[in-house]
Parts: structure tokens; C-alpha cells; sequence
């Protein structure tokens, strides 16, 4: 189930408790002072503080989880059931009873999940992923069937681990550290980090960029700039910056001359802005997957089930044609073929 | 003739310190409400321009113009509010001009972005938020500044009543001692002309006294309850666009608005902490109080529907309010349920209260300067009569010694 986050107390009514004693003490001040005429202290806000839980270290990949392994996943339904046909007890029945589909997404990464401002209406390569998910529940992808929540980077396995959301469908790289706090669907498209760089710029390649000495900047917390920090890259200047998105206006304000990300995300960046493009080979492997709850294992099945048959039947290929060429973003020879499935992980 | 003098100098430097006490007051008073007028004319633009971004596209000409007239009224706001700004507070205000061209320009940049349908725009847009939150941080700064400048003028201006008294008791009793001299020395009871200088030099005390002490208290009822009622208000004012603001921020990240919620909160308990002050200490405020009641209730029921999944609903319901809100039941019109016009009202109401509270406060200033003015005339000729009279009885015994 959902979990809706309980509505905070009013805040009026705390303020008016908080105040009766501190506004009684400055009329007796007032009194016993008489002459005394200085203004109040200026007005300090308080809201009552959440009790955040500490935040444990991230686990590490272990001997038993190579990394090779993790776009390993469960094998999918045998029978994949018929839209509002779930069998009873299952995470889908939930969902289905509940009749909304909640889902995890990016807003600001064009191409894979953005608002269009025009419209309002939140697009993308993963929003029409999670739409064909959707369907399969609930022969329906409609915004009255998917509630869309969006969220940054950071907040991709918390808000699962917390059941805020059904699943997870945000340009997200499947890896054995993620695969300790979540499950992941099968692998639906392939990314890899590259470099943006300004048009003009003459860095055709990140080794360009460490021989120069380049100013490159990267999202916080995310996989692209650990890879920048490697050693092999010692001679970039890195920029972090909290959101990707960020990373484009540093270098539109001259505060970076190049931004690593993945291929898919930096397409969007090229979109934005003609006076930037993508150079050089990708440096890294980013298979892209849902993610869902660790607990919800049929879900991940049923998933992987309407993946497959949306491999099968041309989906997933129309839907990479929708965002990537026919956007202009990468020739038809650039896009990569939809992944193939590894099935080959125990069922816990 | 010495002490009619001394009277005379002595109560003018008196009353002239009080006076320039209570007009570097009324200044810092006008300059706190000037720069608190500048921060709510950039939080009010800067409200604009999230629930703009929150449309889209489809931004409305009136609220771009209104953006623009509290842009152009910040603008033209900072640049009175260095004229009569402390070095220290203009190096200050000189910072504040900088941030708010780099904001005007970042918000034109998400603008831009956003018209083509670009999401980088929410990355100006987010910075553009930033840039106007370290201005705010600079003009409350400035506006701690003033205040205390307000509070030690008032000090100043009643330290210096001693002065007054002082010189006032050091005539009389000079002129006590003199006629009791002049008494002892010729074996006469009385000097007339003496005795009318004591019985002046007394009234100048009495007087000065009376006068200069409702001046005081004149200027310090103008900061005790008029000046303190504008200022809680106004910073309740700044603090309530602050929320509006984090309301449409709560939207534009859809169904996650948990972090610009926290900030909506409080935002909404400064202005509720504000009002509940101003209405229990001035009786001021109380109509804006309930407003921002009632545009709390409507708040809530925008973040309902986000949180419930019905962005759609939410952002019709915030941007529009119930004309442009359709198929939810439940939300008919009732009061409390209409974001826009509720936080119309507030606005309003508010708005009035800091205006006139800071015209009365500047009126009360005004009677406290005038009343100094003629004291300090007042006191001038008194003292010269003083020293006239002084001079006649002196003569008068000297003339018979002769």
C-alpha cells in the first residue's frame, strides 16, 4: 500500500500555544520597565522538527553480488494475467484494488522524465515505460491510473524502501550496491557516461578534457561523478553540483566547460542547448531498469513479464524511436538495441 | 546675567539633543519601513515568478506586469533606502542591488527556457530562489540594523532629560543663592526683578520638564506600539509571499512537495507568530490574522489533493482558485478552499494595517519634533529674560549702594 504522508499538525494552533507565555512575559516587561520603548525582537519561525532516522553507510557489493551480475534479475509470471484479472493476494491485486499505480520520476531530465511546460503533463522515455506497466495492470494510462511523484536522484531508494512509491522509472543504472536496498526489473535500455562539451571547444574525448585540465562538472552522489573522480581522470577540475540539470547552467553561466552524465540525460542537455554537444565513446555501462521494493518479488516478476512482451512486440523499440530519434537526439545507427534479458537470479 | 545665559545655552543644547535624539528616530523609523517595504516587494515578485513557472507556458500578462511593478518599486525602493542608510548598511543595500539584477536575470533565463519548453529552466528557477533568499538574508540584516538605530535613539532621547532638569535646578538655585547673597549683603528681604527670574527659571523647569517628557513619551509610544505594529506586520507580510511561494514550489515538484512544505510551515508560523503579537500587544493585524487563517485551510487542501495523487486539481485549485477548478467534488467555492483570493484578502488587509500604522508612527514623530521646536524657543527667551532680570536687580542694589 501507499503510504500517505500524515498531515502535520496546524501550525496556527501551535503558534498560539507557543506564544500565550512569551506575549504574558512581554506585557509583565512592558510593566515593570514602563519607560522602556524598543522594538520586539523580530519574529523567528519554528515548525516542529521531523525525527529523521540516521543514516546507516551504504552497503558495499559483496563476493556473493559481483557486479557483472547485477542486471541479473528474476525470472518472470508464466502466465502474464489479463488487465484487471491480478490474482487475489498479490502486490498487484493491491495496486489494482487501490486503482492507482504510484510511481517515482524525474521531472527535469528531458527525453527520459520531464514536465513539459506547455502542458503540465510529465513525458519521457521512462514515463512511457511505466505507462505500458500500467496498462498491463490495468488496461489503462490514463494520469487517473498513475500518480506521478517526483523525485531527485537521491531520493530513488528511500522513497521505495519507505513505500512511498510503487516503482521507480528515473534514468536509473541497475548495480549490486542498489540490488542490497532494492530489486531491479530487467535491463529496458543501455546507457553510458559521456561528455557534453561546448560546440567550438575542440575537446572531442574526456582524455581531451584530463589533458587540458578541463573544469567538468556532475551531479552530487550520483555514479558519474565517482567514475570522474578516478584517478585515471586526476586532471579534470570537477564541478559538483546537486542536480544534473545544475550542471548545464554552470556551464551556460561559463562556470564549467564540459558535464559527464549519461548519454541518454546529456541527449536531453544537447536538445536544450545547440551550442553544446556529446563528443567521444561512452566510458561506462549504464543499463537502465525499474526499481521496486526488495519485499515485492511478484511485482518484479509481473514486471519483468510486461517487459518481455513488450520486447517481444516492438514496445520498447517504438518508445526508444519516439524519444531518441524522432527528437532529433541520436541518429537512428546511434541508438542501442534494446537490451536482452538475464533471468538468471534466485527467487529469494 | 551669567546664569540667565547658562540657562539659555544649557536648555537649548538640551532640548537640541533630545530633539536630534528623536529625529534620528523618526529617520531609522522610516528607513526600517522602507527596507521592509523593499523585502516585501521582492518576496511578492519573486511569488510571481514561481507560480508563473507553476503555468507554464500560458504565464498571464497581468501577473508579468505585476512582477514587473514590485521589481521596478524593490529597485526604486533600494535606491531611497541608501540615501538614508549607515555606511555600514549601505555597503550592505549596494550587495542587495547586485542580487536582485542577478535575480531579475536568472528568473528572464528560466523564462526563456520554459517558454520553449526546455526543463533547464527549473534549474534557473531554483537558482533564481536561492539568489532572492541570500537578498532576503541581506535586508533583514540591514532591517536588525535600523531597529536597534530606533531603539538607541529613543535611549539617547531619554538620557537626555537629566540635562534639562539639570540646568533648569542649577538656575534656580543660583538664583536662590544670589538673591539670598544680595539679601544678606544690603539687609533687603526681597529683589523683585530676582525673584521673577527664580519664579521663571521655575517655570522653564516645569514647563521644559512637561514638554520635553510628552515628546519622549510621544516618541516612544510611536516605537512602543505604532512603529512595532507596522514592523510585525510587514515582516508577517514578507514571511506570507515567502509561503505562496513554497506553495508553488511544493507543486512543481509534483507529488513530492515535502521539503517546500517544511518551508510553507514556516513561513506560515512567522506570520502567524508576527500577527498573534501584533493583535495581542496593538490590537493590530487581527483582520490579517484570520485572512491567513483562512488561506491556511485553502493550503491544505492544495497539498491534499497533491499528496492524494490529483495534481492536476492542485495546481488549478492554486493557481486559479475555484473559477478555474473543476471535477473535484467537495470544493464548490466555500470559503477556505479558494488559494488565490484568500491570500488576495490577506495581502490586502495586511497591506493596509503596515500603511497606516507607519503613517501614524510618523505623525507621532512629527508632534514630538514640533513641540521640541518651540521648547527650545521657549527656553532661549526665558533664559535671556532670566539674565535681563538678573542684570536689572543687580543694579537696582547696586544703584543704592551708590
Amino acid at each position: 500500500m501507499t503510504r500517505i504522508t500524515d498531515r502535520p499538525a496546524r501550525p496556527h494552533r501551535r503558534a498560539r500555544r507557543r506564544f500565550a507565555v512569551p506575549l504574558l512575559a512581554g506585557v509583565l516587561t512592558l510593566a515593570a520597565c514602563g519607560g522602556d520603548a524598543t522594538l520586539p525582537a523580530e519574529v523567528q519561525g519554528s515548525i516542529a522538527e521531523a525525527t529523521t532516522t540516521p543514516t546507516t553507510a551504504a552497503p558495499t557489493c559483496t563476493e556473493a553480488e559481483p557486479a557483472q551480475a547485477a542486471v541479473r534479475t528474476y525470472a518472470p509470471l508464466e502466465a502474464l494475467p489479463a488487465p484487471n484479472q491480478m490474482p487475489a493476494g498479490t502486490t498487484m491485486a493491491d495496486i489494482a484494488a487501490r486503482g492507482q499505480l504510484v510511481v517515482g520520476v524525474s521531472a527535469d531530465t528531458l527525453l527520459f522524465g520531464s514536465r513539459n511546460p506547455l502542458s503540465g503533463e510529465i513525458e519521457g522515455f521512462d514515463i512511457d515505460v511505466l505507462k505500458v506497466i500500467a496498462r498491463a495492470i490495468f488496461g489503462d494510462d490514463s494520469d487517473d491510473r498513475i500518480v506521478y511523484r517526483v523525485i531527485t536522484y537521491a531520493q530513488r531508494l528511500p522513497a521505495l524502501e519507505a513505500g512511498d512509491v510503487d516503482i521507480v522509472g528515473h534514468t536509473m543504472t541497475v548495480n549490486c550496491n542498489r540490488w542490497l536496498r532494492i530489486a531491479f526489473s530487467s535491463v529496458y535500455y543501455n546507457a553510458g557516461q559521456k561528455v557534453l562539451v561546448k560546440d567550438g571547444s575542440g575537446f572531442g574525448s574526456v582524455t581531451d578534457l584530463v589533458a587540458a585540465g578541463a573544469r567538468v562538472c556532475a551531479p552530487e552522489g550520483s555514479t558519474n561523478i565517482d567514475e570522474i573522480n578516478k584517478s585515471k581522470y586526476a586532471g579534470v577540475v570537477v564541478v559538483p553540483k546537486p542536480d544534473i540539470s545544475d550542471c548545464l547552467v554552470a556551464m551556460q553561466q561559463g562556470e564549467a566547460d564540459a558535464t559527464t552524465g549519461d548519454d541518454t540525460v546529456l541527449a536531453g542537455f544537447a536538445a536544450q542547448d545547440p551550442s553544446t554537444r556529446i563528443v567521444g565513446e561512452p566510458f561506462t555501462e549504464e543499463p537502465y531498469g525499474l526499481g521496486i521494493s526488495r519485499d515485492r518479488v511478484d511485482l518484479v516478476q509481473f514486471v519483468n513479464a510486461v517487459l518481455d512482451q513488450a520486447r517481444l512486440d516492438g514496445t520498447l523499440d517504438e518508445i526508444a524511436r519516439t524519444w531518441l530519434v524522432d527528437t532529433g537526439a541520436l541518429a537512428e545507427a546511434d541508438v542501442p538495441p534494446v537490451p536482452e534479458p538475464d533471468f538468471g537470479r534466485e527467487l529469494p | 546675567m551669567l546664569v540667565g545665559l547658562a540657562l539659555s545655552l544649557g536648555g537649548w543644547y538640551a532640548v537640541d539633543r533630545r530633539d536630534t535624539a528623536i529625529s534620528d528616530a523618526a529617520s531609522a523609523a522610516a528607513q526600517l519601513i522602507q527596507v521592509q517595504d523593499v523585502r516585501v516587494q521582492v518576496v511578492q515578485a519573486d511569488s510571481l515568478a514561481s507560480t508563473a513557472y507553476l503555468v507554464g507556458g500560458q504565464e498571464d500578462a497581468d501577473q508579468r506586469t505585476a512582477y514587473d511593478e514590485r521589481i521596478g518599486a524593490a529597485a526604486a525602493g533600494l535606491l531611497v533606502a541608501a540615501q538614508g542608510a549607515t555606511t555600514a548598511d549601505a555597503v550592505e543595500l549596494e550587495t542587495v542591488n547586485r542580487q536582485l539584477a542577478r535575480y531579475v536575470g536568472l528568473v528572464e533565463q528560466a523564462r526563456a527556457n520554459n517558454r520553449q519548453g526546455f526543463p533547464v529552466g527549473a534549474a534557473y528557477q531554483r537558482q533564481a530562489r536561492e539568489v532572492a533568499s541570500a537578498l532576503v538574508e541581506s535586508l533583514r540584516a540591514v532591517e536588525q540594523s535600523t531597529r536597534q538605530r530606533v531603539d538607541d535613539s529613543i535611549e539617547r532621547a531619554f538620557r537626555a532629560s537629566w540635562l534639562l532638569v539639570v540646568t533648569a535646578l542649577v538656575s534656580v538655585v543660583a538664583i536662590v543663592l544670589g538673591s539670598w547673597w544680595l539679601a544678606v549683603r544690603w539687609r533687603r528681604l526681597v529683589n523683585v526683578p530676582l525673584a521673577i527670574a527664580g519664579v521663571v527659571a521655575l517655570l522653564v523647569l516645569t514647563v521644559g520638564v512637561g514638554v520635553n517628557g510628552r515628546a519622549v513619551s510621544l516618541a516612544g509610544d510611536a516605537v512602543r506600539s505604532e512603529l512595532s505594529a507596522a514592523d510585525l506586520v510587514a515582516q508577517a507580510r514578507a514571511a506570507g509571499f515567502d509561503a505562496r511561494s513554497s506553495e508553488a514550489l511544493t507543486l512543481i515538484n509534483r507529488g513530492n512537495g515535502a521539503a517546500y512544505e517544511r518551508a510553507w510551515q514556516l513561513s506560515a508560523s512567522v506570520v502567524e507568530s508576527a500577527l498573534v503579537q501584533a493583535c495581542g500587544d496593538h490590537g493590530v493585524g487581527c483582520a490579517a490574522l484570520d485572512d491567513h487563517f483562512v488561506y491556511a485551510e485553502s493550503h491544505r487542501v492544495v497539498r491534499d489533493l497533491d499528496d492524494a495523487g490529483d495534481w492536476d486539481a492542485a495546481v488549478a485549485l492554486a493557481t486559479e482558485g475555484v473559477e478555474g477548478f473543476e471535477g473535484v467534488e467537495g470544493f464548490q467555492g466555500e470559503a477556505g478552499s479558494n488559494p488565490p483570493a484568500d491570500f488576495a484578502r490577506f495581502d490586502q488587509s495586511s497591506g493596509l494595517d503596515v500603511a497606516e500604522q507607519s503613517q501614524a508612527a510618523a505623525r507621532s514623530f512629527d508632534l514630538a519634533d514640533d513641540a521640541l521646536g518651540g521648547l527650545r524657543v521657549l527656553i532661549v527667551l526665558a533664559g535671556l529674560l532670566v539674565a535681563v532680570l538678573g542684570a536689572v536687580g543687580y543694579g537696582q542694589r547696586l544703584r543704592e549702594y551708590r
